[in-house]
């Protein structure tokens, strides 16, 4: 008892200096561009920053108004923070800032006590308390939170979850026999109420695990609602499939081709769009420095500075990107994209305008020569960042992820982050495009005949799925929750 | 400079120099950080030193996370892997003339250490059962792979020079000129295999973003600071190791010989830490090219070269 309250006393202390560090989870929908960016110039500004993942937040944010599925996917991220945690949405940009900042006063208040000891999922028990035995033994028995917070999103419905809240806490050597033959024999439970994952031969020709592992919609630095539904073995993407999670309500027309706002400039608006690219695909890269100034010109330019002022610093930052001899290493080779296939599906704008040998290295040069002639004052090519609309009148963002997906196999996942960074489809204009609200009425009928169709539910695209790491994983974070949820 | 060993009750200063270490290099790594300098002119400037202890504050009033079927005893064993790996490779290292274990066979010893990393950081991300983990283990074996041959070589140098694995006949072999003069590529891939333990800078895909987090992705609260922890105490066990063998450990004019060590030691970590603000990540399979095809011939090179001069000087 004594110990408990010093605990907690320590805790009260350590309340306040835990909260000048926020780490925000930032959930973006998609057609949210313009509240993304409030989000990420108002998080730097009070000196939060950007989680890689739930467990690491505190604070998670939504920009924009979610679908219903972008509001299961947040759900189930909300469920995986650990607490002390807090939540909010923020709609308009204007929002962004002074939700956050009410936002934090609430991450070190008395109620964090209150709402931890409430909570009804699986940190209803947490480890510490496994290691003293039985005090809340019967505490949690009696609201059955943890029973019930697996069925809840981890999806496997109901049953064997008695028996699994048994295992967790026993002796777990043998269950998990990942090397005995019961690979996936359909309808077996598994102790976890996981499913084994399939074998099959990988590029070497060894025999691996398969595992389905939908990659978003929520990732860092990844396109806002964008899922792609991968195969993995190991870390290699066998298949993939891309998607737009469809956005709630009417979507407005795409924040970077919008040419109402007459504050910013259209070149100035390309620069920045393009700015924007860079950054994320150079926090991908791993080089945080380059893609803060990235994202330092990118704000200043939208903030509506003079357009010579930031050419001036974007001078030298370009060259300090373009000289990296190791981050060229890094991204070259990937995801080439001959003129052939670039024509065949439909993709304009700066990825076919890169050099040969059009890999991820050329398009981010060009996005550097873009960025500077739009700077310059030059005019836009193709009246868009992405390019133009393709003959079919699919927007541009939709070649670009054609091309993500075609050539996603056979890659690391890294390699596949920086592919689809490279490209950047831009899922405002396929969540704003005509055809999808049809497509999504049609995807909940019958089932998806090509990778274009947007609304298939899948239930909870989480951020990972546990389980699979054992390579018994059934993919419950593709899969999961659906049923819970329907 | 003789190196003795210490008694017993040493183990604890030690260790709180380790500790002390790591927090300087999480001090510096704060600083150096333009990143959080803010974007849109709201800048928070002030106060950036004292975000680890910030951090820590966070961490220590964060739950600690459970996951599905985690395998709770090897994500333990992961999870605390890299900060006794770092506090056993610092029993080894001299701090001026004293050093808490004097192993004849210090250097091995380092070494055995920092093998059984592939084990921990492995099995730190293979414990939470859990897929980005999974991968960020993956990548830390695939580099290692990569970095331990041409680290072991790197170690073998110091050792042929002084004719002695004991790293303070290796201190004393260095009166009068340092190792790190005259054999450079040997202390650059040390250097370069010191942050690959550290899981730093360039070779950081298996803490990556582009795997949220790898394997910190499912680590909360204690065991994310005991993983982070872990991970500056290698780079300052690793930064110690660095001076005693190619700096001259406590050598130098006026300071005694702990002040030396120490002051060498903030040097190269402050040296390790700006690495990260300059380079972006290595994949793995490029780290295992580097380090195969040009690392691994180099320090060869440089073995040979060391092994010459041993011989002709008789």
């Amino acid at each position: 008892m004594g110990l408990s309250t010093a605990l907690r006393n320590l805790s009260g202390r350590l309340a306040a200096p835990a909260a000048r560090v926020p780490h925000v989870l930032l959930v973006v929908c998609p057609g949210a561009t313009a509240v993304r960016l409030a989000a990420e110039v108002a998080v730097a500004g009070l000196g939060g920053r950007l989680a890689d993942s739930p467990t690491e937040a505190d604070v998670l944010l939504v920009a924009g108004e979610p679908s219903q599925e972008m509001r299961a996917a947040t759900d189930v991220l909300w469920g995986q923070m650990p607490g002390p945690r807090v939540r909010a949405e923020a709609t308009r940009p204007q929002d962004a800032e002074p939700v956050l900042r009410a936002l934090l006063p609430v991450l070190t208040g008395r109620g964090q006590e209150a709402e931890a000891t409430q909570r009804d999922d699986e940190w209803g028990r947490d480890e510490e308390e496994d290691g003293h035995g039985g005090v809340h033994e019967d505490n949690h028995g009696g609201h059955g939170g943890e029973q019930r917070s697996h069925g809840g999103h981890e999806g496997h419905g109901g049953h064997g979850d008695e028996q699994r809240s048994h295992d967790r806490h026993g002796d777990h050597g043998g269950q998990e026999d990942h090397d005995g033959g019961h690979e996936g024999h359909g309808g077996m439970q598994m102790p976890g109420g996981l499913m084994m994952a399939d074998r099959a031969e990988d590029r070497d020709g060894l025999k691996l695990d398969v595992l389905h592992v939908p990659l978003g919609p929520v990732l860092p630095d990844w396109p806002a609602g964008l899922v792609v539904d991968t195969v993995l073995q190991g870390d290699v993407v066998q298949r993939a499939e891309g998607r737009v999670l469809p956005s709630a309500g009417p979507c407005p027309p795409p924040f970077w081709q919008n040419d109402d706002d007459h504050l910013v400039a259209p070149e100035a608006r390309t620069a920045a769009c393009h700015l924007d690219s860079l950054g994320r695909l150079l926090a991908l890269a791993g080089w945080e420095d380059a893609a803060a100034g990235a994202r330092r010109l990118r704000d200043r330019l939208l903030a509506g500075e003079p357009v010579d002022a930031v050419r001036a610093d974007f001078g030298p930052w370009r060259r300090r990107v373009e000289r990296s001899r190791t981050l060229r290493w890094a991204t070259d080779g990937i995801g080439v994209l001959t003129p052939v296939d670039a024509a065949r599906l439909g993709v304009s704008g700066p990825a076919v305008r890169a050099r040969p040998p059009h890999d991820a290295t050329a398009r981010w040069l060009r996005w550097l020569t873009e960025t500077e002639e739009a700077l310059a004052g030059g005019k836009v090519p193709d009246g868009g960042p992405r390019g133009h609309t393709a003959p079919d009148g699919s927007p541009p963002s939709r070649g670009l992820l054609d091309v993500a997906v075609e050539l996603a196999p056979g890659l690391e996942l890294s390699a596949v982050r920086l592919l689809v960074a490279s490209l950047d489809p831009d899922p405002d204009e396929l969540a704003a495009a005509p055809e999808p609200g049809r497509a999504w009425e049609e995807a909940e009928k019958e089932p998806r005949q090509s990778r274009h169709d947007h609304g298939e539910h899948r239930g909870h695209e989480e951020h990972r799925g546990h389980g699979e790491g054992h390579g018994q994983g059934h993919g419950e974070g593709g899969h999961g929750g659906g049923g819970g949820e329907r | 400079m003789t190196v003795t060993g210490a008694p017993m009750w040493a183990v604890v200063p030690a260790a709180a120099v380790l500790l002390v270490m790591a927090l300087a290099a999480a001090v510096l790594d704060a600083v150096f950080d333009t990143a959080a300098a803010g974007g849109g002119g709201t800048a928070v400037h002030g106060r950036r030193w004292s975000r680890p202890l910030v951090e820590v504050a966070r961490l220590m009033r964060q739950r600690g996370r459970t996951t599905v079927e985690p395998d709770r005893l090897l994500w333990r064993i992961g999870t605390a892997g890299p900060l006794v790996a770092a506090l056993l490779m610092a029993a080894v290292v001299p701090v001026g003339g004293t050093v808490v274990a004097d192993l004849p066979v210090g250097i091995v010893w380092f070494n055995a250490v920092d093998v059984t990393l592939w084990a921990a950081v492995w099995l730190a991300g293979w414990g939470p059962n859990s897929v980005y983990p999974l991968i960020g283990g993956y990548r830390f074996v695939a580099q290692a792979l990569g970095y331990e041959l041409p680290l072991m070589f790197a170690l073998t140098a110091p050792a042929v020079a002084a004719g002695s694995l004991s790293v303070g006949e290796v201190v004393r072999a260095q009166q009068g000129l340092w190792f790190a003069v005259w054999m450079p590529v040997a202390f650059v891939v040390f250097l370069g295999a010191v942050a690959a333990l550290g899981v730093w800078g360039p070779f950081s895909s298996p803490v990556g973003r582009d795997a949220a987090g790898g394997v910190l992705a499912e680590a909360a609260g204690v065991d994310r600071l005991l993983l982070l922890t872990g991970r500056y105490a290698l780079l300052a066990a690793g930064s110690g190791m660095a001076v005693a063998l190619f700096l001259g450990g406590g050598a130098g004019p006026w300071l005694p010989g702990w002040a030396w060590s120490l002051l060498k030691t903030l040097a190269v970590l402050a040296a390790l830490v700006a690495l990260r603000r300059r380079l972006p990540v290595l994949r793995p399979e490029r780290i295992v090219r580097l380090g195969w095809l040009v690392a691994l011939p180099a320090v060869l090179l440089q073995l040979l070269v060391v092994s010459a001069v041993v011989v002709a000087k008789g």
